[in-house]
Formats: C-alpha cells, structure tokens, sequence
C-alpha cells in the first residue's frame, strides 16, 4: 500500500497550488494587451467565436482572462456586477479599474490561500484614460498579486514546448519587451500586427490561425459613453492583411 | 469578497438580495401632496425610425413651476429610449435604474435583449412601483425603440399597474401626462402614413406647442426630442440639448 505522508509544509503546498496553476495556463490561450495612440487594444487567441476572454466591464474598462474557463467567468460576471452597482449608487465617474483589479486580487490571493484548489487564472483589467499618459493596466495572476504595466502585458505566457514538453515562460513578454518602441505609441493598425507577431512567438504545434482571434479595443476616439468596440473575425483578417 | 450569492443577469434581482436599500421605494409613506410632477411627453414613428419627447417643465400641483430645466426624455440604449410622466423622482430614478438592467444583461449575457424583452423588463419596474401609485406616486413612461429585424420604430405605452399597449402601425403614436390629450389630438388630427423624419419632427413640435397652449403644467419654450433609428439615438437639435 502506497503511503501518503500527514504533513505537508505550507512551502510545499504553495508550490504544489502554484504547479496545478501552471499547468492549467500552459493548455490555455495567451492573450496581449497593447496600448496604441488613443487607445488600448486587446488580442487574444480564441478558437471559439461565442466564448469570449476579452469582455465590458464599464465605460471605459475592460477585462480579459484565460486559464479555465469557468474560473474566469465567474469573476468577470463578479466585476461587472461591482461595476455596475458602483456606478448606479455613485456616478458613472466613480467606476475606476484600481478599485476593482484590488478586489479581484484580494479575492483571488484569498482563495489561493485558503482553498485546496486555486482559481486556474490570470486576468488583465484595463482602463483607458483620458490622456493616453492616464491608461492603466493591471494583471492580478491567480495567487493574488496586483501589477501594474506600461505599454503592454501579456497572460496565459506559459506553453510546453511541442517537442522537449519543457515548460516555457515569458515567451511573448520577453519579444514584446525587445520589439514595443520606447517612448511612442503607436498608431492602432501597426500595434496590432505587433501585437499579432507576440502571439505567434509562442512556441506552437500548428502554426496561429487569423480564424482563432478574438479582437477588442478601449476606442478613445468613439464618441459614446462605452469606449469597448469587438471586431468580427473578418473584420480581423482584412485588418491583419491589408 | 467580491461574488455575490446571486449570478443571474438581472441587475434589480442582484439589488433585491443583497442591496435592498438601493431600490426606490414609498411603500411605507404618507405622501405629501406638494411632489414635483414632470409633464407631457410623447412618441411618434416615421418611415426608418421613432421620434419620443418630452417638454421641459416640472410643476408643483401643476402651477407652481419649479424647473423649466427638466429631462424626462433617456436614452437608455443604442436603439431605444424612453420618456417619463408622472412624479419626477420616481421617475428619474426608474429610467436610471431601467438603463443600468438594460446595460447590465447585456454585459452578463454578452447579447443585448430584444426589443420586447426591454419593454417587458420596463413593465415589470412599473408594476412594482403600483403601491407607490396608489398612494399618489405614480409613474408613467413611454417606451421606444426600433427593432433592427423589422426595420422600423416601435412604441409601448404603460397604465400605471405596469400594463402595456404596443402601438399598432395604423396609429404609431402615443402620449401621456398632464397636456398629452391634446397632443394625441394633434396626431389624430395631423398624422400621415410615411412621412420622413422632418416631417415628423414638425407634427411633434406641433403637438407639444398645442399641449402647452392649454396646460399650465407643460411649457411651450423648450422641448426634447430624441431620433431612435437605425443609425442609433441622437437628440434633434434646435429645440434645447440634453446637458
């Protein structure tokens, strides 16, 4: 009969939480977000055209996430319910993606710490500003950190590699950090080729399909209230190749 | 922590389980008599859209006004609209609580409801809002939106217990409150199949200024008017923006 040890250090057990987290994003989707001159866009990789990672949080916020789906869900669904009862009781002003992206790393860092099992996740919240200088982007990995990013981020940046079954990470955020130009921003066609290429750096199987891309934008220059704009699959492709 | 136990899409289900003291409520009031009422609106379709106004007056028992500043005409999406009679508060506060469920089922589901789905939800806030009513409270809305299947504008008119008329396409137009007797009369009188959106905007112009003739409580100097159509809601200008 096989002993199982009583005692597990709680060093242990991080790593063991922290493991089970890893191994989950390594068969997930990454997903890039860019910030770009008047605005912020986010591209994911998404075979499913109905199941979204990228999604509204309010005006001006927007939410992704990648790891297992129902994990993710729950805590969008629970950002916008946040959102919305902030700006119903306050103003629509008093909405900000700080507030929310510290909730959302209080309630992750508590489950990760108080669960067996931890939310398999890694979510970006962006805000965008009213100045390009105002953007934020916050990503809360799944043990309850809050970062905050200039230019771009990246989640879900872990793959196996399809030969050596290593475990790779930092692909896309180290190509990004070589190629996303210092002290501009680009116009919002070139950064999303750029931020197409980080998606392809990842080490794949088969190479990335313009049919498995999910593409929204925080749109600065729209004039209404709700800033997030979705393009369809087609409307990716004639971007991606004009 | 951050989950509520209530998931669903409806943002009024999510305030009744866990935040009651957002939703109005005067259930428990004697109500005073000296409540500002906000008066005529109305709703008119033309060919590719529907018109939905309101004027600018809000009045104490109907002669003593208090603003001539008012907005009782909301956007409350992309393709509808909605205009309020009745008491201001209550009303202020269901087309602000009505455009919040609106939005948030849409984010919750990522599908916005379909035009009777709106006006149904709508139905149901009056419906709660009866009690209220009777006592001297009521709130009465008129609804708009265009249906982009159908390609054309849709109007819905509520009774105070939340009941609702759909606007047949023989007579597609409606209104309410103190001056809107006279301002049906108007499209009786003047309406015609297929007019264009100038036209239309003429007529509802017309209709406001015959209710004001008359009713103390309607003004005659500023009004609303807001186009929903396929190209969205925008405000006609010209006749005194939304701040």
């Amino acid at each position: 009969m096989m002993e199982f040890s009583q005692f597990v250090s709680p060093k242990e057990l991080l790593k063991i939480k922290r493991d089970i987290v890893e191994e989950a994003l390594a068969r997930a989707n990454p997903i890039v977000a860019l910030e770009f001159k008047k605005g912020i866009l986010l591209l994911a990789e998404n075979p499913s055209s109905t199941l979204n990672k990228i999604a509204e949080i309010y005006d001006r916020i927007a939410f992704a996430g990648t790891g297992v789906y129902n994990d993710y869900e729950k805590l969008r669904r629970a950002g916008v319910q946040y959102a919305d009862l902030k700006g119903f009781a306050y103003s629509r002003k008093d909405v900000k993606a700080k507030a929310l992206a510290s909730e959302f790393s209080t309630t992750l860092g508590e489950i990760f710490s108080s669960r067996l099992f931890p939310l398999e996740v890694e979510i970006l919240l962006v805000e965008l500003g009213e100045e390009d200088e105002e953007n934020h982007i916050y990503y809360i990995p799944a043990s309850g950190g809050l970062i905050e990013e200039k230019g771009f981020a990246v989640i879900g940046d872990i793959f196996r590699h399809p030969e050596t079954e290593e475990l790779k990470k930092n692909v896309i955020r180290q190509f990004l950090a070589k190629e996303f130009p210092k002290g501009k921003l680009l116009p919002f066609k070139e950064a999303l080729r750029l931020a197409h290429r980080a998606l392809a750096s990842a080490p794949r199987s088969i190479p990335l399909s313009p049919n498995h891309l999910e593409l929204a934008i925080l749109d600065g220059t729209l004039n209404r209230e709700r800033k997030l704009h979705r393009f369809s699959r087609e409307e990716i492709k004639n971007l991606l190749s004009s | 922590m951050l989950f509520h136990r209530y998931t669903g899409p409806s943002f009024t289900a999510l305030l009744k389980t866990h935040y009651p003291e957002l939703i109005p409520s005067f259930n428990k009031l004697e109500v005073p008599k000296e409540v500002v009422r906000s008066t005529t609106i109305a709703a008119l379709c033309y060919q590719g859209g529907v018109l939905i106004a309101g004027d600018r007056r809000a009045t104490i028992d109907g002669h003593l006004v208090v603003s001539e500043d008012v907005v009782k005409v909301f956007k409350t999406d992309d393709y509808s609209a909605l205009a309020i009679a009745g008491t201001f508060g209550p009303s202020i506060k269901m087309a602000k609580l009505f455009k919040t469920e609106l939005e948030h089922y849409e984010k919750m589901e990522g599908i916005p409801l379909t035009l009777e789905g709106k006006a149904n939800k709508l139905s149901q806030l009056i419906e709660q809002n009866f009690p209220a009513a009777v006592m001297g409270l009521p709130v009465m809305p008129i609804f708009v939106g265009y249906d982009l299947k159908e390609k054309r504008g849709k109007i819905f008119e509520y009774d105070i217990t939340g009941g609702t008329f759909t606007r047949s396409k023989q007579e597609p137009y409606a209104a309410s409150g103190s001056g809107g007797e006279r301002a049906k009369s108007t499209f009786e009188h003047f309406f015609r199949d297929g007019m264009n959106r100038d036209e239309a905007v003429e007529l509802m112009v017309k209709a406001l200024s015959f209710a004001a003739k008359r009713d103390a409580a309607t003004s005659g100097k500023l009004f609303l008017i807001k186009d929903v159509s396929e190209r969205g809601v925008s405000d006609i200008p010209g006749y005194g923006e939304e701040k």
